[in-house]
């Protein structure tokens, strides 16, 4: 687990208030104004991101099982598939990434990069194999893969809410 | 010697040589600007003694970058699109020559005039009452850029495209190299979007040159009107819709609203005579989203990778959540 273990998120959030308020208003040097700004924004950034993120990687990494999976039961299911090759070196792909991807010792971190690499290996796959699967068939797949991406996207969204962008 | 004092250095002897006549020359003043993704400029003045008495010309240089998201770069086709341009009478700075020899320097560059302005996205919000006539030229300068007959201009570096879905296949290939390249981790979500591109590329209906960049981060303004349009690095020879599509991405992920999507689509057919195919605009304005978090992505993964790890580059972060956002509600999810 990636779980914290003390108040990570209180403690950066009061680096970047101090930044702000304490420190900011009291600066002439522009250089300087706009490095103590952006290091806020810096502090802000990783204050949103570490507390949530095993939770998160856990539900990413379900969702992602789940998609991948379902690709594969799919795939498995086509007799037209079982005499192709590109089909079967996708099935073996996914279904051996998806066994590692949680092999003992691994982070829940790595194991959401794996699940990761496996579910661009499907969008490929799918891709090459699209004049083999029905439309059907390739539009469903899509339509779960894209509810996994975008789980992820949320998270990362969320993550980042509010942080101002400085330019 | 630190690195400015260095290339300054190195670019007063290469003056010298360069210009014998001009006795006395010397650099002064000699700064790198802050910023970009990937071209580094460098303000410079130089001074010296003619009959009349002492001279003194401010110059900017365009470098390749030492790493950058994009490579292998090239500086030849932001050369010929920028004098095209140029002579074209179009806002653009002059460039004064292209320096290929990398030992002067450590890179190819060329040096231009320096043109006095404001950056367009800090103008147009604050200057309310020229807002219609800034977007006016905006929307003009693209069209007449696109307008510019090209043919017999004998670009070496800018390649015309082969067919005319060769510019959309050209790009998506850049963009998936660099993607693959710059990614820190595997990308499902642009990796689905290029994807998509792939298997959707419209017809091209014209030929132009286009920026590649086109966005109110790269006009400066003064008294109200635009002066320069720079940062031709992404200039080729393509579809004049994919300017529009990097325009209107822009203004959405920029969150500046300057216009939207159907106005500034209106206003450029008005001032081109070209209609706008709505899958065309569709396709380009994903592909621009792509290419900009290919390149914060890049950004990113150069600033992890570089020693000198600036904190402006975390806001690539937030930046690159936004694209991605933008990437998946085009595609509708």
């Amino acid at each position: 687990m990636s779980e914290p273990c003390f108040p990570v998120k209180p403690i950066l959030e009061k680096c970047a208030e101090f930044l702000e308020q304490a420190l900011l208003p009291g600066l002439n040097e522009p250089l300087l104004i706009q490095k103590t700004y952006l290091t806020s924004v810096a502090l802000h950034i990783l204050a949103n991101t570490v507390e949530e993120k095993g939770r998160d990687l856990i539900d990413e990494n379900n969702g992602m099982r789940e998609v991948l999976g379902r690709v594969l039961e799919e795939l498995r299911r086509k007799d037209t598939l079982s005499r192709c090759q590109a089909g079967n070196e996708l099935v073996e792909k996914l279904d051996r990434t998806i066994k590692e991807a949680g092999a003992l010792g691994a982070s829940l971190s790595e194991e959401n990069t794996r699940l990761k690499g496996a579910l661009v290996d499907a969008i490929k796959g799918l891709d090459a194999l699209s004049s083999t699967l029905p439309l059907e068939t390739m539009s469903a797949l899509r339509r779960q893969i894209r509810t996994a991406i975008r789980l992820q996207l949320d998270h990362g969204l969320a993550h980042l809410e509010g942080v101002p962008v400085a330019f | 010697m630190t690195e400015i004092a260095y290339l300054k250095e190195r670019l007063e002897s290469y003056l010298r040589a360069r210009f014998p006549q001009r006795k006395q020359l010397a650099v002064a003043e000699f700064n790198r600007v802050a910023g970009g993704y990937s071209s580094m400029t460098y303000f410079f003045t130089a001074s010296w003694q003619e009959s009349q008495g002492p001279v003194s010309q401010t110059l900017v240089i365009r470098m390749l970058p030492e790493m950058g998201p994009v490579p292998p770069y090239d500086i030849r086709p932001q050369y010929e699109a920028m004098t095209a341009v140029y002579r074209s009478g179009l806002p653009v700075p002059k460039i004064h020559w292209l320096e290929m020899d990398s030992s002067v320097l450590g890179h190819h560059f060329f040096v231009m005039d320096k043109v006095d302005g404001e950056m367009m996205m800090f103008v147009y919000p604050r200057e309310t009452q020229f807002q219609a006539q800034l977007k006016q030229e905006y929307i003009d300068y693209l069209a007449k850029i696109h307008a510019l007959d090209w043919r017999p201009l004998s670009f070496s570096a800018l390649q015309p495209p082969q067919s005319n879905r060769h510019h959309a296949e050209r790009e998506i290939e850049r963009w998936q190299w660099a993607m693959e390249r710059n990614q820190y981790g595997p990308q499902p979500l642009l990796t689905e979007a290029l994807v998509w591109l792939k298997n959707n590329i419209p017809p091209a209906e014209r030929t132009s040159l286009c920026h590649g960049d086109y966005t109110a981060a790269n006009m400066f303004c003064h008294d109200d009107h635009i002066v320069a349009i720079f940062d031709w690095e992404l200039a080729s020879l393509g579809d004049p819709i994919s300017d529009l599509g990097f325009a209107c991405m822009m203004n959405d992920t920029m969150r500046w609203g300057f216009w939207d999507d159907k106005e500034f689509i209106r206003a450029y057919e008005k001032a081109s005579g070209v209609k706008v195919s709505e899958e065309s605009f569709f396709f380009w304005k994903l592909l621009s989203y792509v290419k900009l978090a290919v390149a914060e992505l890049g950004a990113i993964r150069t600033a992890l990778e570089s020693d000198k790890l600036e904190v402006h580059q975390f806001t690539h972060l937030v930046l690159s959540r936004r694209i991605f956002k933008g990437v998946a509600e085009m595609l509708g999810f």
